[in-house]
């Protein structure tokens, strides 16, 4: 089990982590997710030891390593641009880790060869670094950080300078990848898509802080506050005012749900949205095919935008009435508090 | 591209006439005298030079210490290259711009700042003059920049993400740096070291000064043996054999500048850097670069306090003694300032004229003649000045005798300054007429106001660098000058060298404060270059 413990650290005046926290149980998968700036990238370099942090600690199976440099940790780190070495072929790359571990040249061999073939590259061993795409570059890159087999497995936005269609393709085989040798990883990511496909639980980053912590189903369903509603997406998040007993955001009365007192806003799910009846009419704005559902924006007369996730798709334009869903709604406070769901 | 058209070659007629009368010709005029002194072949001058016991001396002189001051000046460069690669830290670009100086220095300047520090009753105590050691110490001193500069440059572009890899792959600091950083060093360290090599190798003004009579290369060899000797056959047969030595060595450069080209992916270098953190990490940088900064600078110091030293205490005595006639020279040394001025003037208008009319023609010409003059007018760079003052002084007697034209000097100036004119010049060139009026179009202006606001300017800037760099140039020119000015119109650095060169007789207080003045208006010059220029780092 990895344990960050409370890590800060500070570049001048600027605070890059601010008691960051987290725990990743042997063979779990932890995707933190934040918007650049929020301190992901040092957090993992934390981590891997290239950054010594201000304060805190970083633990593995109980043992303090945060004074161990980070060639003696045996954490793999894949980099954001991958950072191949440029003056070794792909085999190089591969086996470099393997050198330095003091393998067998046969041993070597042996596991590029299979390391090659689980990142879907057989054969690549001569091939000049240089002369790779994008996407045979992160597989390099991959097979080079699994193949000293590092007791955990850390990746800095393994995907983001992909395309489309190749990203989502190793959305499904790098998960694979890690079920198949059973690895401990933390994945850190800009990106909710991939945050949600690859982790088995999502630490929410936000200025230095882990602001949310839960099962991406977890934070859909119950976000801990405003902005991190959406931050992962949710759009429907509208400011509330209590009048004595009612609970309203000016065009709907909140029924009574749970919440903190502290609630300011409150979050509705696009799949609370349901068209056809109800007390609320709006016009249809705009409608996008997400292949056998949509998601419809309507325009309410009070100005507001709401958004519906629905199986069935109404003309542009056309007036509709809808309700919500009260048991899918949640009540949550503006600001991020250290709240975990 | 198609074939240059009438006014393109027009155009190329000046620097192609420039370059064939005043550099070629000389260089033809200097392999007849080393082949055929007496007009049919005669191979005595070489054999002379092979045979010669001294002359095999001073070779092998000139090769180790080439050797040895590049070893040292890539032992103290590189941890000054690294610090400025991979810190950010106040003052930063102040600095490295400061630590550039040396590098741009006069050789007389430099040589006037190594007799002030370990010269005779120098401020160190120790009498280095005529020993190697003070030969080596400017040579490092002069040449440090280069690394700073030109590895420092590189290093930046090496992402230190793939020695954090290696790190986290289980290497240990030492071992990444030799498994990783080094190799990916390797090109840049390589042609900084030819170039030093090629600059130490052809040293000159500080061998004179600093090397006594024991020490000679095989530049102030070819002086001697024409100047002092008269042996002009085997002064050409030497230059003929360095010219042949220094284009094997350029020709390994060209070829490690194209591979490094190739290898790194770039990437904006300040993206990387980091601040120190912690004591080991701010005692490490700021012991570095007090260590190397106490080097390049201290020596400046030291002459700008010897200049001001009089018998009783401080005082400007040194700088008014300029207006008195001494026995080293024929005219008070004041004069040498105007002159060198003048002929600065004069050499830059060349330089000018010559540079840009070059430059234009090979932006505008992708073929045969913008190439060929790319490369044509590199070779007076690659020539030492030894060789172009030289081959002018044995070649200018004919058609026209220029031997005793006040152009003489102006002219071989102008031919050590081309290579650096066209090389400031040719960025604007290749961009005037091409992008960037196309984007200035689309963005509504008119062709005129395209030009006026875009390409004029661009232009205007690259002629101003271009000056300034002429300027400079001939003000600290020391190598040609020293075979062709004339004894009543001597220069700056022709002042200093005959005032240094004549101990015990008070004149080293007046070449201190010469020098100093020489200092002044050569860092003007490079400051107005370093505020001028459009793009970063040239070497």
């Amino acid at each position: 089990m990895l344990e960050v413990d409370a890590v800060t650290v500070r570049f001048g005046a600027a605070t890059a982590l601010d008691g960051f926290s987290l725990r990743v149980p042997q063979g779990r998968r932890v995707a933190v997710m934040g918007p650049s700036g929020s301190g992901k990238s040092t957090l993992l370099r934390v981590v891997a030891g290239l950054q010594r942090p201000d304060g805190g600690h970083v633990r593995w199976a109980g043992v303090d390593v945060t004074d161990v440099p980070p060639h003696r940790r045996g954490f793999g780190l894949m980099f954001q641009d991958y950072a191949l070495f440029p003056h070794r072929s792909v085999a190089g790359n591969v086996a470099y880790g393997l050198e330095m571990a003091g393998r067998s040249r046969a041993e070597i061999a042996e596991r590029v060869r299979t390391m090659l073939e689980l990142v879907g590259l057989p054969g690549a061993e001569d091939r000049d670094v240089a002369t790779l795409s994008g996407g045979e570059q992160q597989r390099v890159a991959l097979a080079r950080t699994l193949a000293p087999a590092p007791r955990l497995v850390l990746l800095d936005e393994p995907l983001g300078s992909l395309d489309r269609a190749l990203r989502d393709r190793l959305l499904v085989d790098m998960p694979r990848i890690f079920d198949r040798i059973g690895a401990t990883v933390v994945y850190v990511t800009h990106d909710r898509e991939e945050a949600f496909a690859v982790g088995d639980e999502i630490v929410v980053a936000r200025a230095g802080r882990d602001v949310a912590t839960g099962t991406p189903e977890a934070l859909w369903h119950r976000p801990p506050d405003a902005w991190v509603a959406r931050f992962i997406g949710l759009e429907n998040v509208f400011p509330i005012t209590r009048r004595g007993e009612e609970t309203t955001t000016g065009w709907w009365t909140v029924p009574r749900v749970e919440g903190t007192p502290d609630a300011t806003h409150v979050v509705i799910p696009p799949e609370a949205v349901r068209l056809g009846t109800g007390p609320l009419a709006g016009t249809v704005a705009d409608a996008r095919f997400l292949g056998g559902h949509y998601l419809v924006r309507l325009r309410l007369d009070v100005g507001v935008e709401i958004v519906a996730d629905v199986p069935t798709v109404p003309a542009r334009g056309s007036r509709v009435a809808f309700d919500i869903d009260p048991g899918r709604v949640v009540l949550v406070p503006d600001q991020p508090t250290s709240s975990s769901v | 591209m198609s074939r240059p058209g009438p006014a393109l070659r027009t155009l190329a007629a000046v620097p192609l006439a420039f370059l064939g009368w005043f550099f070629v010709y000389p260089i033809a005029r200097i392999s007849l005298l080393a082949l055929a002194p007496g007009g049919r072949f005669d191979p005595t001058p070489f054999a002379e030079v092979v045979t010669d016991p001294g002359i095999r001396s001073v070779a092998f002189f000139t090769l180790w210490q080439a050797v040895a001051s590049t070893i040292g000046t890539l032992v103290l460069g590189l941890p000054a290259a690294y610090v400025f690669a991979r810190y950010r830290f106040p003052g930063r670009r102040l600095l490295r711009a400061l630590m550039t100086v040396p590098f741009v220095l006069p050789t007389l300047v430099v040589a006037s700042a190594f007799v002030a520090l370990v010269g005779p009753g120098g401020l160190l105590g120790v009498d280095l003059q005529g020993t190697v050691a003070a030969i080596l110490l400017a040579h490092v001193f002069y040449n440090v920049p280069i690394v700073i500069r030109g590895v420092g440059a590189f290093w930046e572009q090496v992402d230190p993400a793939v020695g954090d890899a290696a790190r986290t792959l289980g290497a240990s600091p030492v071992r990444a740096f030799r498994t990783v950083t080094l190799p990916l060093l390797v090109p840049a360290l390589a042609s900084t070291a030819a170039l030093v090599f090629l600059f130490t190798f052809t040293s000159f003004g500080v061998i004179l000064v600093l090397g006594g009579f024991e020490h000679a290369t095989i530049e102030v060899e070819i002086w001697r043996q024409t100047v002092a000797f008269l042996r002009l056959d085997v002064a050409a047969a030497l230059s003929l054999t360095q010219l042949g030595f220094l284009a094997v060595v350029l020709a390994g450069y060209n070829r490690l500048q194209a591979r490094r080209a190739v290898v790194l992916p770039q990437r904006p270098g300040s993206r990387h850097l980091r601040t120190p953190r912690g004591a080991r990490d701010l005692g490490a940088v700021a012991g570095i670069l007090g260590v190397t900064a106490a080097f390049l600078l201290g020596p400046l110091v030291v002459l700008v306090r010897r200049a001001l030293l009089t018998p009783t205490g401080f005082g400007l005595d040194n700088f008014v003694a300029l207006t008195e006639r001494t026995t080293a020279l024929f005219v008070p040394p004041v004069e040498a300032i105007s002159n060198s001025l003048r002929f600065a003037a004069a050499a830059t208008v060349l330089a000018v004229l010559v540079g840009v009319t070059a430059a234009v023609v090979v932006a505008r010409d992708r073929g045969a003649l913008g190439r060929g003059l790319d490369l044509l007018l590199m070779l007076p760079l690659a020539a030492s000045a030894v060789t172009i003052g030289f081959g002018l002084l044995v070649s200018m007697d004919r058609p026209v005798d220029l031997r005793r034209s006040t152009l003489l000097l102006p002219i071989a100036h102008a031919l050590v300054a081309v290579p650096f004119v066209v090389r400031a010049a040719l960025p604007a060139m290749r961009a005037i007429g091409g992008r960037l009026r196309e984007a200035a179009a689309v963005l509504g202006a008119s062709p005129w106001r395209a030009w006026r606001t875009v390409e004029a300017p661009l232009a205007a800037r690259a002629l101003a660098v271009g000056t300034a760099f002429a300027f400079a140039v001939s003000l600290g020119e020391f190598g040609a000058t020293a075979f062709l000015a004339r004894p009543a119109a001597p220069t700056l650095p022709i002042a200093i060298f005959r005032l240094l060169g004549q101990p015990g007789r008070g004149t080293i207080g007046p070449a201190m404060a010469l020098s100093v003045v020489l200092l002044v208006l050569t860092v003007a010059a490079i400051a107005a270059i370093e505020t001028l220029r459009v793009g970063g780092d040239e070497l």
